[in-house]
């Protein structure tokens, strides 16, 4: 408490006269005091300068914080995306491993395998049919040369009936002769006779060849046909349709090992895409880390500004003296609470600052439900 | 081959041994002649005794069969060997005519 009733004030200097002061239990000198309090002032001056510096600092690494913290969400974000891709792509992967197509449709490898095997039945069946085929013609070739060796037959048969025809021909011409001049014409005729049974036997000569010639041209025939009908499918193509068999079975096989293992792997990429969003929902810690630093600068502003505005006063320690006011530490306590947004850290305050006092019903942020946007 | 042939009332019944090929092809028209010359309705071919079939002789049975169609008997392929069962199978004779063990 000062005792303002010894003061003298000067006129020309702007100055409180020394004189005693009473505080507490003594008195000290009055020039003393306002020295003390000029010097407390300059130190609210230079305190406020601090304030202020450490204040830019605490905006920095709020700064430094979120920035990087944007950066690693943003990379993260990335990570969670590409894993996403991935996990699709081995979906894609998987569903196609096991299918193959031709122009119109997917067709799965299991139905490859079937239809390989039915086409290889079905190739079977035409051989087949070919060569039974070639056995029909090779009886209708049988059937031919048979008639053939009939037609061989009647030639003989007509060659038989030439030379009879020849040799009564010469009869007849020797019986001419015996006729003397009587038999002249009968001797002509048996010449004629004799003329056609030649041209008869050159004939049949050339017909025999050309039947010669006709059966050889069908033999020939006859062993093509042999040979396009005749396939040896009892061993071999039996042991291929069997290796065919086997090779689909393993890469059916195969196929699902190589399926499982993606879905498998598509499993653990899920995971990794979970893992990281986690991770993404984590590093929203720096938004509740951003409100606290905020309250804090926004405190520390509060403070600095108090400090600012008392030691503005330091040149004039009358008027300061006589501002005091007994309800400005209330008010300026309402004015650091009033500036903190987070209702925690305000709680906090108003225990340490008023403690026993019942809490401000200012609304403030509910930082207990998790992230507080603003 | 050889041929082994017995009649019981309307089915002609031939016991086919060896190795049905090519060469046989003359055989097998006779007795294709045959079945359809004593009127029989059922043609069985038993061939348990059949060793081995190539292309040739899987076309005489299909020469049997559009004979029986024609002619009026069924054809029936009994008791094959499992591999000459495989090969009848594989060009699908069991859509063809009756196959029996």
């Amino acid at each position: 408490m000062i005792d303002r009733s010894t003061s003298q004030k000067s006129a020309s200097a702007n100055f409180i006269q020394p004189g005693p002061i009473a505080i507490s239990d003594g008195t000290v000198n009055y020039a003393q005091a306002v020295d003390v309090i000029r010097h407390r002032l300059n130190l609210d001056r230079a305190q406020s300068e601090a304030l202020d510096a450490l204040m830019r600092e605490v905006g920095m690494v709020s700064e430094l914080v979120e920035t990087n913290v944007d950066d690693l969400s943003a990379r993260f974000q990335g990570i969670a995306e590409k894993a996403r891709q991935q996990t699709s792509m081995i979906e894609l992967l998987t569903a196609t491993a096991s299918t193959t197509s031709n122009d119109e449709e997917d067709i799965a490898l299991t139905e490859v395998a079937e239809n390989i095997a039915e086409s290889f039945s079905d190739l079977i069946s035409k051989i087949v049919y070919l060569s039974s085929r070639g056995v029909s013609m090779v009886y209708t070739l049988d059937d031919v040369i048979a008639a053939l060796k009939t037609v061989d037959r009647t030639i003989l048969q007509i060659d038989k009936i030439n030379n009879q025809t020849n040799l009564l021909a010469l009869n007849a011409k020797i019986e001419a002769a015996r006729a003397g001049e009587a038999g002249h014409g009968f001797a002509v005729v048996a010449d004629e006779v004799r003329e056609l049974a030649k041209t008869v036997n050159s004939m049949s000569s050339q017909l025999k060849m050309q039947i010669q010639s006709i059966t050889g041209g069908l033999t020939k025939s006859y062993d093509l046909l042999r040979e396009i009908a005749t396939l040896d499918l009892s061993e071999q193509n039996l042991f291929a349709n069997e290796r065919i068999k086997r090779m689909m079975t393993k890469i059916i096989s195969q196929h699902q090992s190589f399926a499982d293992a993606l879905v498998e792997s598509s499993d653990v990429t899920r995971q990794m895409t979970t893992d990281i969003q986690h991770a993404i929902i984590a590093m929203q810690f720096q938004d509740r880390a951003k409100q606290r630093l905020q309250d804090v600068s926004a405190g520390l502003k509060c403070l600095g500004d108090s400090l600012r505005a008392t030691s503005e006063k330091a040149n004039d320690i009358e008027t300061y003296i006589d501002s005091i006011d007994e309800a400005a530490v209330e008010h300026w306590t309402d004015s650091l609470i009033d500036s903190v947004t987070l209702g925690e850290i305000r709680e906090r305050l108003q225990q340490k600052l008023r403690p026993g006092s019942p809490q401000n019903d200012r609304p403030v942020a509910d930082d207990d439900a998790g992230i507080e946007l603003f | 081959m050889r041929i082994k042939t017995s009649t019981t009332g309307n089915t002609f019944e031939a016991r086919l041994s060896d190795r049905l090929t090519f060469a046989d092809h003359q055989a097998f028209r006779e007795m294709i002649q045959q079945v359809t010359t004593t009127g029989a309705k059922e043609f069985v071919l038993e061939l348990s005794e059949l060793v081995s079939i190539d292309s040739a002789g899987l076309g005489m049975f299909v020469i049997a069969m559009e004979s029986g169609s024609k002619n009026g008997w069924s054809l029936t392929l009994k008791a094959p060997r499992p591999s000459v069962k495989q090969l009848l199978l594989l060009a699908k004779f069991d859509k063809l005519v009756t196959l029996v063990d």
